[in-house]
């Protein structure tokens, strides 16, 4: 077995492992069936669609715009998918629908404009980062303003958004969004040769017969659909995308053929632990995932950027 | 294989003005071109147009091949085009982690069988000997495990030159891909060049180093203004009158402080400062 193998192998080991220290909820108590189908599995299903989601996400992000700081969360694409969702969700029709079909529209045209702007001319990474932020603060910041205008009441749970929590779908809302995640990653998971070429620059893609444009077209389309259905479902979970893809890297998956399956087993276990985290450090009150990870998150980007 | 560019205009969307204008120019079988001219004058669009990765704008590209009977570039599947045809850019940059070997391979794709799962199809035993070997021939099979980001930019371009020599093109298109060799391994490149001309292999060369170019390159095509000047034999093209022609900016300037003789060893023609 390669050593590539192995390590998807352990992943897939880790992941397993998370599900059942989710399962237990952290601590050894009695095995209440109610607790389990209404709370904790629904609850584990989304932790790993939804970090596996945003890791393979952050993951193609990196590839296609040439940048390794590149996530949902730090170019601004979960902030105007944030502001999306919470237009879709005023349309009293269907809330869920609505919302997750305007954030794709957000996430898509925002992905859309960024390369537009990013092909004028070259960009430095840290300028697209900086961009992003500032973009991500602006959507952020519309988005709450929307919420408590449209109605005060529910201005607080404009926080839940910005700051991620897991948490609000059904057993059958959760696994619903899980399966799309897994096709979707698996299409993006069938173009493995086509972004490994494009991490080596568009004219040495081009020179063994890709079109650069036609493959980063359809990662956007499929990257903006996973970002929709992450955001619209537990609002913006940083970091999870930025340092999954990094981590592998460090330990040999370099082609993306290992490189996607890893960062979904483990974007899903971290996210699953962090969830966990999330719940019982400071229980009987929950905490907001994304706070959790950026906790973690933020001097990890600080490093990267003082590396790069 | 036979090349033919015929009216050729391509205009790049934040450009005024036509980039490449009208450009017409033949190439047969198995020789070897060095299209040389001054800064901006279109040549490395030259090369992107006739390797099929740029639109024309109109006029048309022809790759004659006696085995195929597409002729039309735009009749080409990309693939058996970028299988025959191999273009080297000048240096390759990437923020990611890849090992020389990895990237080589990658100039088998075109090669490979096209299905659904093609983005999955692993590299064989006989591409990976494919692979050894041609790292092997260029000398930079000590090179093989070292990641893209921490070799020279010579060692890039070497790098680049195998990954188009791996899939045993017919055609190969060098963009200044020989500009940061040292003299070790520019003889190394020159006898593999010379090779490849042996055996048919047609050379596209843009070059600034005419010295060199013209050890590589029997014929010279000048380009000025996105159009030819003129194409021939470097015996007869490389001049003091036509460098100054091409090279000519505006009325005022001196004359360029060149001379042209040919060289005692190779017998081709040399451009000397005076």
């Amino acid at each position: 077995m390669s050593k590539n193998l192995k390590i998807i192998f352990a992943l897939i080991l880790i992941s397993i492992g998370s599900i059942f220290l989710s399962f237990q909820g952290g601590v050894l108590e009695k095995f209440d069936e109610q607790v389990f189908w209404l709370l904790r599995l629904p609850r584990t299903i989304s932790a790993l669609a939804i970090g596996g989601g945003l890791a393979v996400s952050g993951a193609v992000l990196q590839c296609i715009f040439q940048n390794p700081l590149a996530d949902p969360f730090t170019i601004g694409i979960s902030s105007a998918a944030v502001l999306g969702a919470i237009i879709g969700s005023l349309f009293r029709i269907n809330p869920l629908l609505g919302s997750t079909l305007l954030s794709f529209l957000f996430s898509f045209s925002m992905l859309l404009g960024l390369s537009i702007w990013m092909k004028k001319k070259t960009r430095y990474i840290t300028e697209v980062l900086l961009v992003g932020i500032i973009l991500g603060f602006f959507f952020s910041a519309v988005a709450t303003l929307l919420m408590a205008l449209t109605d005060p009441a529910t201005w607080t749970s404009a926080l839940t958004w910005i700051y991620g929590s897991l948490g609000k779908l059904s057993l059958s809302q959760a696994t619903l969004a899980f399966l799309v995640l897994v096709l979707l990653s698996i299409l993006i998971w069938i173009h493995s040769k086509h972004l490994d070429m494009l991490s080596v620059g568009d004219l040495s893609a081009e020179s063994v017969g890709i079109n650069p444009e036609i493959i980063r077209f359809r990662m956007f389309l499929l990257v903006s659909t996973m970002i929709a259905i992450c955001v619209s479902t537990s609002g913006i979970i940083g970091f999870v995308g930025l340092i999954i893809p990094h981590v592998l890297r460090r330990a040999g998956l370099r082609s993306h053929q290992y490189l996607i399956p890893g960062a979904f087993f483990l974007g899903g276990a971290v996210l699953t632990l962090a969830d966990l985290f999330a719940k019982t450090v400071a229980s009987p009150s929950e905490l907001p995932v994304g706070v959790v990870l950026a906790v973690f998150g933020a001097p990890f980007l600080f490093f990267l950027t003082k590396r790069n | 294989m036979n090349l033919t560019v015929e009216n050729l205009c391509f205009q790049y969307e934040n450009q005024k003005e036509l980039t490449l204008n009208k450009m017409t120019f033949e190439m047969a079988f198995g020789t070897s071109l060095c299209i040389a001219g001054p800064n901006g004058s279109g040549k490395s669009t030259l090369l992107k147009l006739i390797s099929g990765f740029l639109k024309p704008l109109s006029g048309d590209v022809f790759w004659k091949n006696e085995a195929f009977t597409f002729q039309k570039i735009t009749e080409w599947p990309t693939d058996v085009l970028t299988s025959q045809v191999a273009f080297i850019p000048a240096a390759v940059q990437t923020n990611f982690p890849i090992s020389v070997f990895d990237f080589v391979l990658q100039g088998l794709f075109p090669l490979q069988k096209k299905s659904l799962l093609a983005g999955l199809q692993a590299y064989s035993k006989a591409e990976r000997l494919q692979t050894e070997q041609v790292l092997e021939s260029i000398g930079i099979a000590g090179l093989k495990n070292r990641l893209l980001s921490e070799i020279s930019t010579g060692e890039c371009q070497l790098t680049l030159i195998a990954r188009a020599l791996v899939r045993n093109p017919k055609v190969l298109i060098f963009d200044e891909s020989i500009a940061n060799l040292d003299f070790f391994y520019l003889s190394k490149i020159f006898e593999i060049i010379h090779h490849l001309k042996v055996s048919g292999i047609s050379i596209i060369m843009v070059s600034h180093d005419l010295n060199l170019a013209t050890e590589f390159c029997d014929n010279i095509l000048w380009i000025k203004n996105g159009t030819c000047l003129g194409i021939g034999k470097t015996g007869t093209l490389l001049t003091k009158e036509w460098i100054e022609r091409v090279y000519h900016k505006d009325a005022h300037t001196s004359d360029l402080r060149i001379q042209v003789s040919d060289s005692p060893f190779s017998g081709r023609p040399k451009i000397f400062w005076v």
